[in-house]
């Protein structure tokens, strides 16, 4: 479809809407009702344009001007607002004229009678929709004499969120948020006319994705309380990278400010999390800088039941050195956290091959893993039924509780073009109904989903498999749907892939029997990367439970077995619990600190990038297993990330220091396979829930009970 | 009616001996809202011949009657209902605008309270054309008693049968259910009166999609006045021959006309389209009881004109009185006399519209609510500057066509044409920082 954006013609998609135009055309209308993955309602009023269209005659064809001989453009008796206009064959769109200028200067002044213009004060400031639009199309100047309207400035909505009803310039877009993509209904306008406001009649916005209005809320009516007055936006280094608190690595910005991490912000990935984060990934970050050890320390006086002094690696090597030397490199354990990265994990598995040693684990992990292809996220959204066994997914995965919305909606997903996501898709209309008969979920304590789903019990997920598979009457109406269904896909989760082969098998007969796909949802991070490499008790190799070994190299993991007696060492970021065992502790980097590549649920390698955060000597494994080497006289195979890279490179025939910002899913076939995995022993289940990690609930932070009775006081 | 009353000229005059008055006719006949009464008169007659020549044949007599919607707008009602997807076998709405809120408007409430069994067959006949089984009433809250009659209306109606399963033994199906508002002018916009009916905020919808594709619960809806209604019944009773033998050539039929202000009789009156104002005012309201300087024609959102022979003798049709710069609107006449500030009785009204706005769209919500009704205030008060009334005017451009919904362009009908009109006044004063007239001190504080 051919449309005229002044003067140039440009080819855009039918269904367009008028704004996306203008942008395709490369020129630019001021907006704030209209967002990215929200439906447009036309509501600011900001983008103005003069419009026309050609026309048909009675008898069909287009009718011609008669000067010109050209078709003649009809044009509205009325500026129309872009984002709710549909561009349509023939258009001609005026984006740049006087009067647009003038119409769009006058809304400009209209939304600024009312709002405080206290941008000195404010967090938004530098990167605030409204800040940049004024200087771009306003007047400069106010010709408003009265009082300004006042309301609640400092109204904390929640723990995390904090209202400033006085900057609202009522775009809706919090709103339309929450039903929308959430599908949870906490905001909405009190009372009317000049005297709207934004409030939520519940206590605290409960809801697990609500950080995402401080991201699009175009003023700073609505801010990151956990970053609040932290920093100016040009003061923060912004790093893009991805959050590895769940297996859906969600596309972030860290923003460090004095080497310090102070505000995580969602940053788009139309295939992963769209723009969007949950509150566990947003906010779940202030136990970093609470209490953090950043220098390698030592025990005075040689023995456990010494304190803790600061030490340097020199010393530290030195030590370890001396004990290791007194036992059979066999005989030391390696084991590690399941987020750490596809680089550390090599290394990890390359240097237990070096030293000869069969115990090598992670955690948390499942005993066994399936081989079948995941879908993608995009096709969780797409699905025409999906069948959850035994998870919670608000918890497990938290975003891709997102995507089963979205495929509660329809599944429309917007249109992508030159210059991003459509601002304004007509295609995604306000308050759309969910089609609930496409989502059945069971698991044997209620969870969040179950409020979505049209049919939904608490029963164990694994007999809802057993039964499904034994073809139980009571389930006539699933196996219609699945029959029925193009596109079905099943989700099991921790409650279900934690019983190990058996039970994996079923559910991989199920899948198969109705073509469906099949999503276990990973223990942790990584899990689906680490799954591809001997990361697993090999032989008589000890397990994590088991940790029968003279010495162990123990990183980022909280607990060691109670009857534990050997050489400790620990690399972590905080005294955790297993460290107040340890004979040596190592500084550790977060993972907004490394660099390095993360497989997620779908099986999507995503690049992590450092972020400017001082973490003083802390290193990550890869650091770690250098000074092993050191210790122990080895030169490690891998011994940073471009080393890993290489090996990559040779296995997958992939460059993973180059992968598209979106990340691509990885083919593993001619790999070692996940099958290796059935060697291992137990299932680790357990430490899926004793594991720490963030509240992904409510986005608390949780600093580590043991570090924290370690340490006087903490501010949260 | 026979064929043989078609007459060769049409009716223009309520005094025109060939006109019968239909919509109003049963007003003041004792009971006249109760069910036998309107069946003693030859109620649910209309119904029963809608049934007779079948639903697509009474959407037809709808197109060919000429009748265009009474709500204000004055689209054609018949081709509204014809826009509904008839064979989509959806569920399907027809929704009666209730929500009668404009000033100087009140034709609707005298419809519900006296003869509120005309409005339900005219929804039922209306369902049956379009294949709705439910229909809902849209009750402006402060109509009390409005909507008792039309509770009580729908319960004799159900107990007689012309209500629920297989109404008249013609196996249609249909119910009706009242839904009082509460208290808000935009619930009259339709999207924003589905929206309340939904139970959601109250805020117009995006149009397209339109009612007739997605409206209340996303299903297929169509949305008229009360006198729409009314209207429907009349032309399915006596034909569309009869209605269009009233009024002008593009605006067909008669109308209930509303007269407020110092008239000797104010209240509501039916005549045909295309009557003159002076036939109104003189002949019908018995002429004002004070100099007058201006006429709003049809509802408060519709511009001033002036008290001229002009105007007086302009026959009140949609036409013409867009010619003459105004609107039809509602057919809510108000007169301002002579001696009434003009910048205090827009003030009154651009109040109205401030507190009504939804506060959906900027402009209405900070250009009306937030700073039009303060310039007023300002002006009234006798603080205002050279300058702003040329401020109101850029303010007025900046909002004129820009809005959402027409609520802000409504308010602009008075501004802008009172200030065409009667720019002396509000120069006055400016200057002397009080009017030569008096006006209304209730709001003054
Ligand atoms: C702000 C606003 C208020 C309105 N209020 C009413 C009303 O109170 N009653 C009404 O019938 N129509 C009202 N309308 C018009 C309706 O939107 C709609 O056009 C009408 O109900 C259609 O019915 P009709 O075709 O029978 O006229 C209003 C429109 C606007 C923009
Ligand atoms: S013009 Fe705008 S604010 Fe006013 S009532 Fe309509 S949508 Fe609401
Ligand atoms: S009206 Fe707000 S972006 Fe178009």
């Amino acid at each position: 479809m051919k449309v005229t954006v002044d003067g140039r013609t440009i080819e855009v998609p039918t269904g367009t809407s008028a704004i996306d135009a203008v942008f395709a055309a490369g020129l630019d209308v001021p907006y704030f009702c209209s967002q990215p993955y929200l439906s447009p309602i036309g509501a600011c009023r900001m983008c103005l344009v003069e419009a026309g269209s050609p026309r048909k005659g009675p008898d069909g064809t287009l009718i011609l001007d008669e000067k010109t001989g050209q078709p003649k453009i009809f044009w509205f008796p009325k500026p129309q607002a872009s984002c709710t206009l549909m561009a349509s064959e023939g258009m001609v769109i005026v984006s740049q004229s006087a009067s647009v200028k003038k119409a769009q200067a006058g809304m400009m002044e209209f939304t600024l009678i009312n709002h405080p213009l206290d941008c000195p004060t404010c967090d938004k400031g530098g990167a605030c929709e409204l800040q940049d639009r004024a200087y771009e199309y306003g007047y400069g100047d106010s010709r408003f004499e009265f009082d300004r309207r006042h309301a609640d400035k400092h109204y904390n909505l929640s723990e995390n969120v904090v209202l400033d009803q006085e900057r609202c310039i009522h775009c809706k877009r919090c709103v339309r948020y929450f039903e929308e993509v959430p599908g949870e209904e906490v905001l909405d306008f009190i009372e009317r006319g000049s005297y709207t406001f934004i409030d939520s009649a519940e206590e605290g916005l409960p809801s697990n994705f609500s950080g995402n209005i401080t991201d699009i809320c175009p003023v700073g009516a609505l801010l990151d309380n956990v970053s609040r007055f932290r920093g100016r936006n040009w003061e923060y280094d912004h790093t893009a990278t991805v959050c590895t608190a769940c297996s859906v690595g969600c596309s972030i910005t860290v923003d460090a400010r004095n080497g310090q991490l102070e505000r995580i912000q969602g940053r788009e990935n139309y295939q992963v999390n769209q723009t969007w984060l949950c509150d566990g990934g947003r906010f779940g970050h202030t136990w970093l800088r609470h209490e953090r050890i950043t220098t390698p320390m030592i025990r005075e006086g040689g023995t456990r039941a010494g304190a803790w002094v600061p030490a340097t690696w020199d010393e530290a090597i030195r030590l370890i050195r001396g004990k290791l030397g007194e036992i059979s490199s066999k005989n030391i354990g390696l084991y590690s956290h399941a987020d750490i990265t596809l680089e550390e994990g090599l290394a990890l598995e390359r240097f237990a091959a070096q030293l000869g040693t069969d115990s090598v684990d992670h955690a948390p992990r499942y005993s066994s893993a399936s081989t079948l292809v995941p879908p993608t996220l995009l096709e969780v959204s797409q699905a025409d039924f999906v069948l959850v066994l035994g998870a919670d997914v608000h918890e497990e995965a938290p975003v891709l509780a997102l995507r089963l919305e979205e495929m509660l909606k329809g599944g429309l997903l917007p249109a992508r073009y030159e210059h991003g996501t459509a601002i304004a898709d007509l295609r995604m209309p306000e308050r759309v109904v969910r089609q609930r008969h496409k989502l059945v979920v069971f698991s044997s304590k209620s969870n969040l989903l179950h409020g979505k789903a049209g049919l939904a019990a608490e029963i164990s997920g694994a007999s809802a498999l057993h039964d499904l598979l034994a073809g139980s009457a009571a389930f006539a109406d699933i196996f219609k749907s699945l029959e029925a269904a193009q596109k079905p896909i099943v989700i099991l989760g921790a409650e279900v892939a934690c019983l190990g082969r058996a039970v994996l098998q079923e559910a991989e007969t199920l899948v198969q029997k109705y073509n469906a796909k099949l999503l276990v949802l990973p223990a942790a991070s990584n899990s689906s990367g680490l799954s591809h490499l001997q990361l697993v008790p090999r032989g008589k190799g000890s397990s994590l439970q088991a940790m029968q070994v003279g010495a162990a190299l123990v990183s980022r993991l909280e607990q060691v077995p109670a009857d534990f007696a050997g050489f400790l060492m620990v690399h972590d970021t905080h005294l955790t619990e297993a460290a107040t065992r340890a004979d040596v502790f190592l500084p550790a980097v977060s993972s907004y600190e490394k660099r390095g590549t993360f497989i997620n649920l779908e099986g999507r390698a995503l690049t992590l990038r450092g972020a400017a955060i001082d973490a003083g000597e802390s290193v990550d494994l890869m650091g770690v297993i250098g000074a092993l080497g050191d210790a122990l006289n080895l030169k490690p195979e891998i011994r940073g990330v471009r080393s890993a890279q290489r090996e990559f490179q040779k296995r997958l025939n992939i460059d993973l220091s180059s992968l598209p910002d979106e990340g691509q899913i990885i083919n593993w076939s001619g790999t070692s396979s996940a099958a290796t995995f059935s060697a291992a022993t137990s299932s680790v289940h357990s430490s899926v829930t004793t594991m720490w990690k963030p509240n992904m609930l409510r986005g608390k932070n949780v600093v580590p009970q043991q570090a924290r009775e370690l340490f006087v006081g903490g501010d949260d | 009616m026979p064929d043989t009353l078609i007459p060769p000229k049409p009716i223009t005059s309520a005094l025109d001996s060939r006109f019968k008055p239909s919509l109003y006719a049963r007003v003041g006949i004792p009971n006249s809202f109760s069910l036998e009464s309107y069946q003693a008169g030859g109620g649910y007659q209309a119904l029963r011949r809608a049934f007779a020549i079948g639903n697509d044949a009474v959407i037809d007599e709808m197109k060919k009657s000429g009748l265009r919607g009474r709500g204000g707008a004055g689209f054609p009602t018949g081709l509204k209902w014809s826009f509904m997807p008839l064979k989509d076998g959806k569920q399907h709405y027809v929704i009666c605008n209730a929500d009668e809120s404009e000033p100087g408007s009140f034709k609707d409430r005298y419809l519900m309270t006296e003869d509120p069994h005309q409005m339900l067959e005219g929804m039922i006949i209306a369902g049956f054309a379009m294949r709705a089984s439910m229909g809902y009433i849209y009750i402006r809250g402060e109509y009390v008693l409005a909507a008792e009659r039309v509770w009580a209306a729908i319960h004799d109606a159900r107990v007689a049968g012309l209500l629920g399963k297989n109404i008249l033994g013609s196996g249609f199906d249909f119910d009706l259910q009242v839904h009082r508002g509460a208290g808000a002018y935009i619930c009259g916009e339709e999207t924003a009166l589905m929206n309340s009916l939904e139970g959601l905020r109250a805020n117009p919808r995006l149009k397209p999609p339109f009612p007739a594709q997605a409206g209340i619960y996303g299903l297929p809806t169509t949305i008229n006045n009360v006198e729409s209604f009314c209207a429907a019944t009349q032309i399915i009773r006596y034909g569309w021959e009869w209605y269009s033998s009233m009024g002008t050539e593009k605006s067909k039929g008669n109308k209930l006309f509303q007269i407020s202000g110092p008239v000797q009789r104010p209240g509501v009156f039916e005549l045909p389209l295309g009557a003159t104002f002076r036939e109104m005012i003189f002949d019908f309201a018995g002429g004002p009881l004070e100099p007058i300087k201006a006429i709003i024609p049809g509802g408060s959102s519709t511009p001033m004109m002036p008290w001229t022979d002009t105007v007086l003798d302009a026959p009140m049709d949609y036409e013409s009185i867009t010619a003459q710069g105004s609107m039809l609107g509602t057919g809510g006449l108000i007169l301002i006399p002579q001696n009434y500030c003009i910048v205090n009785a827009t003030w009154n009204l651009v109040r109205f519209y401030a507190h009504e706005s939804c506060g959906k769209c900027t402009p209405c919500r900070e250009g009306i609510g937030g700073w039009m009704v303060k310039m007023y205030e300002k002006l009234v008060r006798g603080q205002g500057k050279p300058g702003d009334v040329e401020l109101i005017l850029d303010m007025s451009d900046n909002i004129g066509g820009k809005s959402f919904c027409a609520l802000a362009d409504a308010c602009l009908g008075p501004v802008l044409s009172s200030i065409k009109l009667f720019r002396s006044e509000y120069d006055y004063l400016i200057a002397n920082g009080k009017s030569q007239y008096g006006g209304s001190s209730r709001w003054a504080d």
